[in-house]
């Protein structure tokens, strides 16, 4: 979700820590991978909201300072991926990178980590038809946003 | 049309590239960070610090305690010269050293 390995090490920690922290909390509602999902996807917006607002920091002190370097994000590359598949995966995550943060969330559980949607409901903490609604907007934004990227290989 | 049929192509090929796709491994040394960042966030126990004149005051109050149980127990266990004696108390205390 966060499409960078250092972020995601200190995700992974913090979710332990809260897991740690807080499993006597734990009211059995939902199975306890469901609660750690949940977990994990909520500390992932919160440093995507986080990393978001250090852009928007970035770009006013750069009106101001011409020499503010202006990092663009690499290409992310996700180890577990097909060796063949790899370039074309490339170019779907930086599609999915567009997606509105709803959006994202379901496809990245639904279509990338393969979960049944009556799962991925449960932990977004919202109903079946939502997530297939979610799912549908998302593969057509991420047809959109791949069409635009075809074009631009093409040209290259 | 043939370049139209191409970019679906393309385009499908590409929703379906994490397909089989592997789990990411962590690296070796993130247990490490994990049990580091539990230890440094365990809440520490708490000790209550108890100021001077708090333990004064309690301090006067049991020796003050201790004083009222002495002089009470004085008072009401001194032989022959308590108050509320009676006179058949007496009687049956002088009997009993009779043997």
């Amino acid at each position: 979700m966060v499409q960078d390995h250092g972020m995601a090490e200190d995700i992974t920690q913090e979710v332990f820590i809260t897991v740690y922290r807080s499993v006597l909390s734990f009211n059995s509602q939902s199975s306890i991978s469901t609660w750690i999902y949940r977990i994990t996807v909520n500390k992932c917006l919160d440093h995507l909201r986080a990393q978001k607002r250090q852009k928007q920091n970035g770009f006013f002190r750069s009106l101001f300072n011409t020499d503010a370097a202006q990092t663009d994000k690499p290409h992310f590359e996700h180890p577990g991926v097909l060796l063949e598949r790899r370039e074309n995966a490339r170019y779907l995550f930086e599609a999915i990178e567009t997606l509105p943060g709803n959006q994202k969330t379901v496809f990245i559980l639904a279509h990338v980590e393969e979960l049944p949607q009556k799962e991925v409901a449960a932990i977004m903490d919202i109903s079946v038809k939502a997530v297939e609604s979610l799912l549908q907007r998302a593969k057509v934004n991420l047809r959109k946003k791949l069409s635009h990227i075809y074009e631009r290989r093409k040209n290259e | 049309m043939k370049n139209k049929l191409n970019k679906e192509a393309w385009i499908n090929e590409v929703l379906d590239s994490t397909g089989g796709m592997a789990r990411a491994t962590p690296p070796a040394d993130l247990y490490h960070k994990i049990t580091t960042g539990l230890r440094v966030d365990a809440p520490k126990s708490k000790t209550i610090a108890i100021p001077a004149k708090q333990w004064a005051a309690a301090a006067i109050l049991l020796l003050a305690l201790n004083v009222c149980s002495i002089l009470y127990f004085t008072a009401h266990n001194t032989t022959g010269h308590s108050a509320d004696a009676s006179p058949l108390t007496e009687i049956q205390q002088v009997s009993t050293y009779n043997y």
